[in-house]
């Protein structure tokens, strides 16, 4: 594993464009920088060898199963509270666990890695996970450019077109809604455009709508679209502690039965950080995960909200003394203190690589590099195997 | 090379973007003087947040309490909440007594809106790759 400085192609942001990836810039004063800096950032690559890129593969095949049998062992003993999901939705959460109803199950494990030790798991961001187009699309098609004799751990695009194809006719409808937030950057607009695109390449419909324009309509227990007409599939990036804990979060339960959910409600257990303890209690001592407390325990940790996103509201110790921190919303449900896990530096830069499954299938790899916590500014760099 | 056949990623964001704001099924008809709770931009919110303000004159005790109340006669629109309240004033132009709740609950076969979205409003996104995703 190494980093490559590189000089970023002509136009790069004209090139990236084309293939939507609109945020590539991240625009002065964004947390009191100042200047515009990349967010697609090509003055530099990963390059791995094919022995990393398979312990990568089968270190994130070993996390799935790890938290499966957490999500098991989490239902088993009514383990919600601590992860402060509301009791009315819980019932729902079982339901669904045991149902398997139809879903793309897709989600990225961050990871540590050195190259040399094994790869460690901060978390696995299995409910709204995002860099999806940037690591399925562009980043494939800078290798293309840049390293067309290269190789890459990237096979996110074709195994989630192939997801879509084999769920479409379990579907309640062919007919899918995609929910996101009208977000000002293009990030969530983009990422759900190109969900669609690969729904739509499986044979199914699909309609976007924003989250605060999803209608209830009282008389028929249903959530309906702008037109009032009932939505039978709604993928939603949105989270599922924010959809359950606003106004109309009581109705999910009241019209559960009359729709699809993607993803899946049973994501709410796994994409909480609480499954972080939960985890090293089940496997203490596994080599990919980190030692991980609902209290601080050493002289060294990382504190986290269990819900919170983009590095906000972040405390890193060390020696017992506070190192950095970040600010934010979150924090009010509780935190988990994991051991602290000493990035690989690269002349400052500190690469998170945030490892892909689909449903159970490893998918590839996209990394973004920051400091000591990685936040909503830190680049997407890509990457090569060789 | 892989072909990558994304029409609707290359395409689509610019004419959602350019629906926001063109939805019109956001509001229903009164047939009685209603009293709303709106907030300092003067959209809907949940009237328990009006609960303590005084419902006569010029309502509301600005600088003290983000939320008025807002009057609006028989015949105007109710928005849904999280949507601008229109069409009416900040004070009664009739005895107060004859002003209505806002229906809490939407009208027989009527839809309500604005119920989800509003946690994800309050963490917007403005630079590269901060959307509300993971």
């Amino acid at each position: 594993m190494e980093r490559i400085k590189l000089t970023p192609r002509d136009d790069w942001q004209h090139i990236v464009e084309q293939h939507g990836l609109l945020w590539h810039t991240v625009p002065s004063q964004t947390d009191g920088q100042t200047g515009d800096k990349p967010y697609w950032d090509e003055s530099a690559c990963y390059r791995f060898t094919a022995r990393e890129v398979d312990t990568l593969e089968a270190a994130t095949l070993e996390l799935y199963r790890l938290v499966m049998v957490a999500g098991q062992h989490i239902i088993d003993n009514n383990l919600f509270a601590g992860f402060g999901i509301p009791d009315f939705i819980v019932p729902l959460i079982k339901r669904a666990w045991d149902a398997e109803p139809p879903a793309l199950n897709h989600g990225r494990f961050d990871l540590g890695f050195d190259g040399v030790h094994p790869p460690k798991m901060f978390e696995y961001n299995c409910d709204t996970p995002t860099a999806m187009l940037e690591t399925a699309v562009v980043q494939w098609e800078w290798m293309e450019a840049v390293f067309p004799k290269a190789d890459q751990f990237n096979s996110l695009h074709d195994k989630l077109l192939a997801k879509w194809q084999d769920i479409g006719p379990y579907l309640k409808s062919r007919g899918i809604h995609f929910t996101h937030m009208n977000d000002h950057a293009g990030e969530d607009t983009i990422t759900i455009s190109y969900l669609r695109d690969l729904a739509e390449q499986a044979g199914i419909n699909s309609t976007a709508i924003f989250t605060k324009d999803i209608g209830w309509n009282a008389t028929t227990k249903r959530f309906v679209d702008l037109d009032s007409q009932p939505i039978d599939v709604l993928f939603h990036l949105y989270p599922w502690e924010w959809l359950v804990n606003e106004e109309f979060g009581p109705h999910i339960v009241e019209s559960y039965d009359a729709m699809d959910w993607i993803e899946p409600v049973w994501k709410m257990m796994l994409s909480n950080k609480a499954i972080l303890p939960v985890l090293w209690e089940l496997f203490p001592g596994h080599p990919n995960l980190l030692p991980c407390y609902a209290e601080p325990r050493g002289s060294g940790y990382v504190k986290k909200p269990l819900l919170s996103r983009e590095g906000a509201n972040i405390t890193i110790v060390k020696d017992g003394k506070t190192l950095a921190g970040t600010e934010g919303d979150y924090g009010h449900e509780g935190f988990v203190y994991q051991e602290l896990f000493d990035l690989p530096d690269y002349d400052g830069n500190r690469p998170v690589l945030g490892s892909w499954i689909v449903d159970g299938d490893p998918a590839g790899m996209g990394i973004r590099e920051d400091g000591l916590i990685t936040g909503n500014t830190a680049r997407f760099v890509p990457h090569i195997f060789e | 090379m892989k072909k990558f056949n994304l029409p609707l990623t290359t395409a689509i964001s610019a004419a959602i973007l350019a629906s926001a704001g063109c939805s019109s099924d956001k509001e229903w008809q009164i047939n009685s003087d209603t009293k709303l709770c709106v907030d300092q931009s003067g959209n809907r919110v949940t009237e328990d947040k009006c609960a303590n303000q005084p419902s006569s004159g010029m309502s509301g005790m600005p600088g003290i309490s983000p939320y008025r109340w807002y009057f609006i006669s028989r015949g105007g629109y109710v928005p849904y909440y999280n949507y601008p309240a229109s069409g009416g004033a900040y004070s009664p132009s009739a005895p107060v007594n004859s002003y209505l709740p806002a229906p809490v609950a939407a009208p027989e076969g009527a839809v309500t809106r604005g119920g989800f979205g509003s946690i994800g409003e309050g963490h917007g996104g403005g630079g590269g790759g901060e959307g509300v995703g993971e």
